[in-house]
Order: structure tokens, then C-alpha cells, then sequence
């Protein structure tokens, strides 16, 4: 009884700090295809590995007085793969995690992000404490003007084959309609063609770390995969448009070539690089509320 | 007795005012400018209050002109953007007290940059139905009609606002339909004003008479950039001397794009070398209720950014 009350008392102290503030929403789904392309496989193999992918990803912000706004969401990511017989890869990598952030303004000019990713990574339907990682970012974004920001950051992720990856890059307006987005993992450059359509060209890094099952090795006839870390590494070149269907909702169609893909059991010192280049096509829906 | 601790509550108070960085604490969010500082020439820029009114946004800043409240107010009535490229004001034009068409022909000699462009599309394919610029049912009559018309039309759309600001102000200001939401200036400007009572309360003397729109000091249109596109403005400025300074009231109570309002607040206090300005931005824009989390921290940041290049320019002009 005194816990159900504690309870309720807690409960109605968050509705009551949570009154009045500006609560905000970002949902986002990605489904993405690629086509065959000629992968290595190791031992002289090679072999076609076509794919697809899914991403969910709902994060609330909560502004905290005039101060910091935190982040909190979860993050589903999925890889399938269309496989060779007797491929020494994985034909799921999924990841489900929360994330936990804080953004924050630093004096006049520096926006700072910190978000980390608590979740499991795995590349099996069964989840164990040793699929558990905890990757983040610390980013921070320089406002030199409305039309130039410069942004410098660092991606860690202790499963990764470089633990620690610092970037740089800039977001420019250098024309009326022309931006230069050179911002990882999606650089791009942007042409507005009217206020609901943005046409781009870029890149887009891809890279997340997963952990095999315990036997995965033992079922490819490479014992020394049981229980490794594999690094799935895309590097993609496309063309896309941006649709803003309303104030709250934009779509995003994107095709271009997955130009490297690489599988990376660096702990265990394989990796198969993908051979050829693979078309992609994907579809990406965003709302913010 | 009671008499007594009136008067040592009142010597205080006089003691607080005395003090312009304290009294500027009092009223404002700029808490702990630094004038030695400010006075070196340094722009001190900060958030104001964060608004629960989703569209709302308030900048405040603190800089030192090197010259007194008397000049200061002079070069703020003569002072145009447009001598400055980067501000990306492209025209300035000072309206007299009974405005005409005439009062817009600068107009026909715009830049013929892509933002003009932009607007002058906007206007020659002008749908009622889904209007892009900030007019009532009424204007949208006189735009869309092709050639070499836009500029005469916005000269008839702003001649009919300016007249209607003289006649009643902010208040008088024709009605538009924007996405769907009826969006009146003088609400706008109250929602703004409502969110910050300390300031409103500090200028409550000013920010009066926005709404009668008599007493102005300068009436003034412009054509000025607004992400990529070009957008027409009517503004009118407001003093007011105060004990041992002066307040300036600046609202742009029409945009045919970018906001729906913009009331920069000036107060302004003798000091040493000069006068010490401390002044309030406060935005209604539709595009900022669209943005959250760190988008809208980013504008916030950019909106600070730009603003201290006005005041940069402004301060280098006065001196």
C-alpha cells in the first residue's frame, strides 16, 4: 500500500514538472534495398550477397527549464542478408537499443549533443548480457552564421575495429538555394527546389558493431567466429529528394550504388570485402512533433 | 518609524536604478554583463525566457555606442541596413507621415537577385487557395497578375497597411489566413509580450502605443532576405525618454514572409564614454513553431548570430 502510494506520489510530482513544458518528438523509419553484389568470402570463394535493411527510431525531448534538453527513445535496426550456401556471414544483424542524450547550448555559439545507444547487438534472435554495448557520440556544432556551422565530433563504440572515430565537417549555405552538408555519416550537397522539395547527391557511412551467436563459427566451419564481434561497414553514393509533406512530416527516396561493404571480424582477423558495386533504393518517412 | 524605513527602502531602490547593469538585471535576462567589457566594444548576446508560445522566440543583448542617448537616438532614426551587403537588406525606405505609392518606387529598381526573383515568382503565381506570402483575402486581389506589376502591387499591398498602421496601429492591421490559422499582427505581438512580464512591465510606457500607432518616430519599409527568398516589410520605431535614459520601440508589424512580427525593445542608460543599450528581440514566426530540440536551439543560436551583426554594424556606423 505505501509503495503503491510512493507510486502515485512520484507520478504526479513528474506530471506536475512536466507541465507546461514543450515536449518533442522524433520518429523515424528507414526500410533500404540493395541488389546482388560479388562478395568475398575467404578461402578463394566468392559469392553474391544482396540485402536489405529496417531502422525505427523514436526519441522525446524534454527541454529542462531554459536550459539542456533530454533525450530519451529507443533504436531498432535490422540487417538481412540473401546469402550463398555455406557463407561464413551472418544473414541477420539486428540491434535494439535505448537512447539516452542530453543537447545543450554552450555559450553563444556551440550546440553540443551526448547521446549514447545502452542496447543489444546482435546477429542471433537470442540476446545475451555479451551482446550488450553501449556506443555514443559527443558532437558539437560551431553556429558561425545562419548559413555556416562548423561541426566537429567523435563516434565511440568499443566493439569497433577503431574504438574511437573523430570527425569534422561543415554545413554551408554558400548559394540561395545550394547547401553544402558535409556532416557524417551523410554528407551531401543540397539543392532546395522549393520549400516542400530538397534534392540531394552525397554519401552515407554506414557502421555498427554486432556479436555473433556462440555457435556461429562451429555452423561455417570457422570455430574462431563463436562469440565474435563483426563490424558491418557500408559506404553508399546516391541521389535522393526530400519531400516535406507538412509542417510535422517528411519522406526521403533515395537510390544510388552501395560502392563497399565489408563484414569485419577484426578480433578474430577475417574479414569479407564485397567485390563489385550493388544498387540501392531506399525510403525513409520522418516526423517531428 | 514607518516613515524612516520607507525612506532607507526608497534610498535602495534609487541606489539599484543608479546602477544600469543592475537595473538591467532586474527587468531582463542578461544578468551579469560585464560593461568594462562591452564598453572595449563586445556585443554580449543571451536567450531570453523560453516561451510556451510554440512560435515565440527572444534574444536580448548588451553593447556600449560611443556616443550620448541624445546621438545614439538620432543615428537609430537615420541608421539603414541596407549600407550593409552582409545584413542582406537590399532596401530601406523611410515613410513620411501621410505615405503614397510614390513612397514604394524603389521598389521597380529592386536587385534582380535569386531572392527577388523568388518573390517576384511567388507573387505573379499567387494562389488564394495556398497562398506562400502573409496577405489578407483583400491584398491577394491586387497580387498574381503577371508582367512587370509585382512591384506595384506590393507598393498598393504596403501603402494600404502603413495607412491603416497610422490610423489605429498595430491593431488596425488587416487579418491573413496562414496554414490555415487566422493570424492577427496585434495578437501576435500580445502573445509576445505576455511571455516576457518583467519587460513588458519595464516598457510598458512604449510598448503602449504600439497599438495607437501616433507618436512614431519613423515609419519605414524594407525588402529583405529570408532563407533564399525575398520578403517586404513595414516597421515603425517609438521613443520615449525615461529618468536618466530612454526606451526605443521598433516593431515590424508586417512580413510578406519569414515572421509574423518582430518587436525589438532598446533601453537605453548614460555611462561613461557613451550609452550603454540593452535590447529585446521577440519573434512570432511559423517556421519556429515548426522546429524543436535542437533545431530550434540552433535557431535561437543563429538568430543571436545574426543579431549581433545588426548591432556590429549598427555600433561601427555610430562611431
Amino acid at each position: 500500500m505505501t509503495t503503491r502510494r510512493a507510486i502515485f506520489a512520484a507520478l504526479s510530482l513528474a506530471a506536475e514538472a512536466l507541465a507546461g513544458a514543450e515536449i518533442s518528438h522524433q520518429s523515424d523509419a528507414e526500410f533500404s534495398l540493395t541488389s546482388s553484389a560479388r562478395t568475398d568470402l575467404g578461402h578463394d570463394r566468392s559469392g553474391d550477397v544482396s540485402g536489405l535493411s529496417a531502422l525505427i527510431r523514436e526519441v522525446v525531448s524534454l527541454p529542462l527549464g531554459d536550459g539542456p534538453q533530454v533525450r530519451a527513445g529507443f533504436d531498432w535496426q535490422r540487417f538481412s542478408f540473401a546469402l550463398p550456401s555455406r557463407a561464413p556471414l551472418p544473414n541477420t544483424l539486428q540491434s535494439l537499443s535505448a537512447v539516452v542524450g542530453l543537447d545543450l547550448q554552450l555559450f553563444d555559439s556551440w550546440l553540443v549533443r551526448i547521446e549514447a545507444q545502452p542496447g543489444f547487438y546482435s546477429a542471433s534472435g537470442d540476446l545475451s548480457a555479451r551482446d550488450f554495448n553501449v556506443p555514443f557520440i559527443i558532437g558539437g556544432s560551431y553556429i558561425a552564421s545562419a548559413d555556416l556551422q562548423w561541426i566537429v565530433g567523435v563516434s565511440v563504440n568499443v566493439d569497433r575495429a577503431i574504438p574511437v572515430f573523430p570527425a569534422v565537417g561543415v554545413r554551408w549555405k554558400f548559394a540561395d538555394r545550394w547547401v553544402l552538408n558535409a556532416v557524417l555519416p551523410r554528407p551531401r550537397l543540397e539543392f532546395r527546389r522549393s520549400k516542400e522539395l530538397t534534392l540531394y547527391g552525397g554519401a552515407d557511412l554506414r557502421s555498427s558493431s554486432f556479436r555473433v551467436s556462440r555457435d556461429f563459427g562451429d555452423t561455417h566451419g570457422a570455430p574462431k567466429l563463436n562469440r565474435a564481434v563483426v563490424d558491418l561497414t557500408e559506404i553508399r553514393a546516391g541521389v535522393g529528394a526530400s519531400w516535406k509533406v507538412s509542417s510535422w512530416l517528411a519522406a526521403e527516396i533515395e537510390a544510388g550504388v552501395v560502392a563497399y561493404r565489408n563484414f569485419d571480424f577484426h578480433r578474430a582477423d577475417e574479414n569479407y570485402q564485397s567485390k563489385a558495386g550493388a544498387a540501392y533504393g531506399q525510403l525513409v518517412i520522418g516526423a517531428k512533433f | 518609524m514607518l516613515r524612516r524605513i520607507s525612506s532607507v527602502f526608497a534610498l535602495l531602490s534609487v541606489g539599484a536604478w543608479a546602477d544600469p547593469v543592475a537595473e538591467m538585471a532586474a527587468f531582463s535576462s542578461l544578468k551579469n554583463v560585464d560593461l568594462a567589457k562591452l564598453s572595449a566594444g563586445e556585443v554580449q548576446t543571451g536567450r531570453g525566457p523560453t516561451m510556451s508560445f510554440p512560435r515565440g522566440l527572444a534574444i536580448e543583448s548588451a553593447f556600449v555606442v560611443k556616443a550620448p542617448i541624445a546621438r545614439t537616438l538620432e543615428l537609430q532614426r537615420q541608421w539603414s541596413p541596407a549600407r550593409h551587403p552582409e545584413l542582406k537588406v537590399w532596401l530601406h525606405g523611410e515613410l513620411p507621415a501621410k505615405p503614397t505609392a510614390d513612397d514604394f518606387r524603389q521598389l521597380a529598381s529592386a536587385p534582380t537577385n535569386g531572392p527577388v526573383k523568388a518573390l517576384i515568382a511567388a507573387t505573379e503565381k499567387f494562389d488564394a487557395a495556398k497562398p506562400g506570402l502573409k496577405v489578407s483575402a483583400e491584398e491577394a486581389k491586387t497580387l498574381g497578375k503577371g508582367g512587370s506589376a509585382w512591384s506595384g502591387a506590393w507598393a498598393s499591398v504596403l501603402l494600404g497597411r502603413a495607412q491603416a498602421f497610422n490610423a489605429g496601429g498595430v491593431a488596425r492591421q488587416p487579418a491573413y489566413v496562414w496554414k490555415g490559422e487566422t493570424i492577427s499582427a496585434a495578437d501576435e505581438l500580445g502573445r509576445l509580450l505576455k511571455e516576457v512580464p518583467k519587460v513588458r512591465a519595464h516598457f510598458s510606457g512604449i510598448t503602449s502605443a504600439l497599438t495607437g500607432g501616433g507618436g512614431k518616430t519613423a515609419h519605414y519599409w524594407e525588402l529583405f532576405d529570408v532563407q533564399g527568398e525575398a520578403a517586404l516589410s513595414l516597421g515603425a520605431t517609438f521613443e520615449k525618454t525615461t529618468p536618466g535614459g530612454a526606451q526605443t520601440a521598433d516593431v515590424q508589424y508586417f512580413a510578406s514572409g519569414g515572421y509574423f512580427v518582430l518587436l525589438t525593445l532598446y533601453q537605453m542608460w548614460p555611462v561613461e564614454g557613451g550609452t550603454l543599450v540593452w535590447r529585446g528581440d521577440y519573434i512570432a514566426s511559423p517556421e519556429l513553431g515548426e522546429l524543436h530540440g535542437m533545431e530550434r536551439m540552433g535557431s535561437g543560436a543563429a538568430m543571436m548570430k545574426q543579431i549581433r551583426q545588426f548591432v556590429t554594424a549598427f555600433v561601427k556606423d555610430a562611431k
